[in-house]
């Protein structure tokens, strides 16, 4: 009887071990020994040692990924968090009726998704056509509405930017409109007692009170900017302008599907953990700190 | 009834119950018998017609006629399942028994050795099938074709103007000799061909007829002292053509469409001028003189002050359509498939169009290049290779297959030479060009265009020529000349640049290259 006590939260636990000792850690490992081998077809390989690992680090392509990732992950929490902040705090004032639907509207973007995103972005930019572009067209005629989103560097940049930001912003907001709305009151309160302004508020009560969100999301931008590759693919339909397409997923997919090359896109896999851990732990550690 | 989770568990418990059951008692459509996939709708839409009597025809009238489906899989998923499935050493029914493999990814199942692609290479069944038969010596051929009578099972040659007995021919020819040779070359790799060219792309030029004609300027006259129009001269057309209509208040019309971000065009371009960017030994030319040149001259079309293109492509189709009926855009290079994009686009401007020969660069450049191309291929383990050879014969080498590729909508014109000069639609004036018989002029230019070589790099070295042309064309734009010795020895030095990253990508293939067998598929 007693060993059938032992044994049940084993027992409980063995489905999720199967399952992630199954499709996740024997992957990975497999992952770990393709990296150091070369596949020439199906049935054809042979142990290079850590040669693929050597190749990224001079190919100036794989840097164009790291580069464009790392900036596009920049971008989008530069852009994300202020906005999902300040969108949390105008959804937070008193005088907002409606909060729950605009809430919704808000978290819509999300659940569309990247492909969808890339599509929608692609007829809103469409040159001539597009909404964007039509609006530029009559605000300022001088740049027209023939701006072509996709074939400008800098303009491909913005749009990648923009497309995520409206992905994800609302997201955002609703982690950060929860946390606002567990601040306590009374701090406000004390606060205004004190003759503190709006924005000594804002900077001595709110921010530290929606630390650990902020943090949060900070964390998960990182890791979902730096696995970027959905949208600039369906989106840009190629590389795109000067490359700005290339992600580090992307750089992936080429080397494993476009060109074959199991054990370099093995490779770039690891890297890519080896990247996020090392962008994660100090998030981390901050996280840590502030709880 | 309680239950101690909650309700909301107990819902999403049933829910995956039900689910659960519902695919586990689900029973995969049947699989036909032979299964074609391709990734282009109006290939499907064309052959669909012919799949009934195909299938009869494959039956042999044995009242078994097996079932044939082709099914539409977009380009990109068509690839990643297809590479998957070759790489996982799937075989039989997994895999498709026949499939179309558009030009631009072929490259990536050329780079295992060749006994390790996962396609059957093909020259033995192009060998010693597909003998062209006639029925009398009065039918249609060329010089040099061998076919043997179905009248009284001689052999007999074409000498240019009559089949005559040739005793000294062993056979009539097979397909290996009844398809355009040079189209082999982009699915061949050591000797062995791995795929049938389903076209030839031939590539020509099609401009708005009635606008050059208003503005007084003719793209077809040679430039003096050749029989060709020159690129310079015609660019300074274009600007003539071009400055006509500035002057006339129109200042959005462009003579060409060419991309500016994105180096398709310029490649074919270089094709013709008989650079291949990677050739079959490795060697990368994209610092050979002609590639430099060509790039400086086409970066000056799409920016700068020489500027004669409109990019309007890039935009999407509605776009171009918008553009190409509005007159932005007054010309376009045109492969064959091309000209049946412009016939889909603007089918109310017939007679508006005309179709001329690509300008050349030197003497010695092709009259034509080939732009773009379908890859037909069997998978090695596919079921019964050898019935879906008579599948890809059926429908893609016989005149009923053909023909259903040369008529509109499809309008492509098929490798198989003899197709040609029986079919009615070659034959035929084409409305949208005034009637001119441009099918004909595809057929003329296609024995002539330049052998085409793909590698598991070539992908990657266009991309990179693309990289080197949006950066040429930003220097322009920022009020660069293409002539001048600072902008060639910037992009000189990009060319270089870019051709050690090839070099490089080339240099670690040749790790794989030389992968040694071992047991079991690659997981």
């Amino acid at each position: 009887m007693r060993s059938r006590t032992r044994l049940a939260p084993y027992l409980f636990l063995l489905p999720f071990l199967v399952v992630f000792g199954g499709f996740f850690l024997l992957p990975l490992v497999q992952s770990l020994g393709m990296s150091v081998r070369a596949y020439a077809g199906p049935r054809a390989s042979r142990p290079v040692g850590l040669a693929h690992y050597r190749f990224l680090l001079v190919d100036p392509l794989f840097w164009v990924a790291v580069l464009n990732t790392a900036s596009y992950a920049a971008l989008f929490l530069l852009v994300q968090v202020p906005l999902s902040l300040g969108l949390a705090l105008l959804l937070n004032a008193r005088r907002v009726r409606g909060r729950a639907l605009f809430r919704l509207a808000m978290l819509l973007p999300f659940l569309a998704g990247n492909v969808l995103a890339g599509v929608l972005f692609t007829v809103l930019l469409a040159p001539g056509s597009g909404l964007v572009n039509r609006a530029v067209g009559m605000l300022l005629p001088a740049v027209g509405a023939n701006l072509n989103w996709r074939t400008d560097p800098v303009l491909a940049t913005v749009a990648i930017v923009a497309a995520v930001a409206w992905l994800t912003v609302g997201w955002g907001m609703v982690y950060l409109l929860a946390a606002l709305q567990s601040v306590d009151r009374q701090l406000y309160e004390a606060a205004a007692v004190d003759g503190a302004t709006p924005w000594q508020r804002f900077r001595h009560v709110t921010l530290p009170g929606v630390r650990p969100v902020l943090a949060y999301l900070v964390l998960v931008g990182t890791i979902g900017g730096l696995q970027l590759f959905e949208l600039p693919y369906v989106f840009l339909q190629g590389l795109g302008p000067r490359l700005r397409g290339l992600t580090v997923v992307q750089y992936l997919v080429i080397r494993g599907f476009d060109r074959g090359d199991l054990g370099t896109a093995a490779a770039v896999g690891w890297v890519l953990v080896v990247l996020i851990t090392l962008a994660a732990i100090p998030q981390l550690r901050r996280m840590r700190g502030s709880q | 009834m309680s239950f101690h989770l909650g309700r909301p568990i107990l819902a999403m418990l049933g829910v995956a119950l039900v689910g659960g059951a519902a695919v586990a008692i689900r029973r995969p459509p049947a699989r036909p018998d032979l299964e074609v996939w391709t990734f282009a709708q109006p290939h499907a839409d064309a052959y669909a017609p012919l799949l009934p009597d195909v299938a009869r025809q494959l039956g042999g009238g044995t009242g078994h006629d097996p079932s044939v489906a082709v099914r539409v899989i977009p380009n990109n998923a068509l690839n990643v399942r297809l590479v998957s499935l070759l790489m996982a050493d799937r075989r039989g029914s997994d895999l498709p028994d026949v499939v179309e493999v558009r030009q631009d990814a072929v490259g990536r199942y050329l780079g295992p050795p060749a006994g390790e692609i996962g396609f059957l290479p093909l020259n033995d069944l192009l060998a010693t099938t597909g003998e062209r038969t006639i029925d009398t010596p009065a039918a249609a051929g060329a010089t040099g074709w061998a076919a043997r009578s179905s009248a009284d099972g001689k052999v007999y040659a074409h000498d240019g103007s009559a089949w005559r007995p040739a005793p000294s021919r062993p056979a009539g020819d097979y397909w290996i000799d009844r398809v355009v040779r040079a189209r082999f070359a982009p699915y061949t790799k050591d000797g062995q061909i791995f795929g049938l060219p389903h076209d030839v792309h031939p590539t020509a030029l099609a401009y708005r007829a009635d606008l050059f004609a208003k503005a007084g300027v003719d793209l077809e006259t040679p430039t003096p002292g050749g029989d060709f129009v020159a690129w310079p001269d015609f660019r300074d057309r274009c600007l003539r053509f071009q400055a006509y209509w500035r002057g006339r208040g129109v200042a959005d019309r462009w003579a060409l469409d060419l991309f500016a971000a994105n180096a398709d065009v310029l490649a074919a371009l270089l094709l013709q001028r008989g650079v291949n960017l990677v050739e079959p030994d490795g060697r990368v030319r994209l610092t050979d003189p002609a590639t430099a040149g060509t790039l400086a001259f086409y970066a000056g079309l799409v920016a700068g002050p020489g500027r004669v293109s409109a990019d309007s492509v890039t935009g999407g189709a509605d776009a171009w359509r918008r553009d190409l009926e509005a007159g932005v855009v007054c010309g376009v290079v045109a492969p064959d498939w091309r000209a049946a994009d412009l016939r889909a686009a603007v089918p109310g401007m017939a007679g508006k169009w005309r179709m001329t020969r690509l300008p050349k660069f030197d003497p010695a450049d092709a009259p034509t290049t080939t732009w773009g191309g379908t890859m037909v291929a069997l998978p090695r383990r596919a079921r019964d290779p050898a019935r879906a050879w008579r599948l890809v014969e059926a429908l893609y080498l016989s005149p009923t297959g053909t023909e259903a590729q040369l008529r509109p909508p499809l309008g492509i014109l098929p490798a198989v030479p003899d197709a040609w000069p029986a079919s009615p639609t070659v034959a035929a004036g084409d409305p949208l060009f005034g009637g001119q018989r441009v099918a004909r002029l595809y057929a003329d230019l296609a024995p002539q265009i330049p052998a085409q070589h793909l590698t598991p790099d070539s992908a990657y070295a266009v991309a990179a020529l693309g990289y080197v042309l949006s950066q040429a064309a930003a220097d322009l734009r920022a009020g660069g000349t293409a002539e001048s010795p600072a902008f060639r020895q910037k992009f000189t030095a990009w060319l270089a640049a870019r051709q050690a990253d090839v070099e490089r990508q080339i240099a670690h293939s040749r790790l794989t290259a030389g992968g040694e067998r071992e047991a079991g598929p690659a997981r």
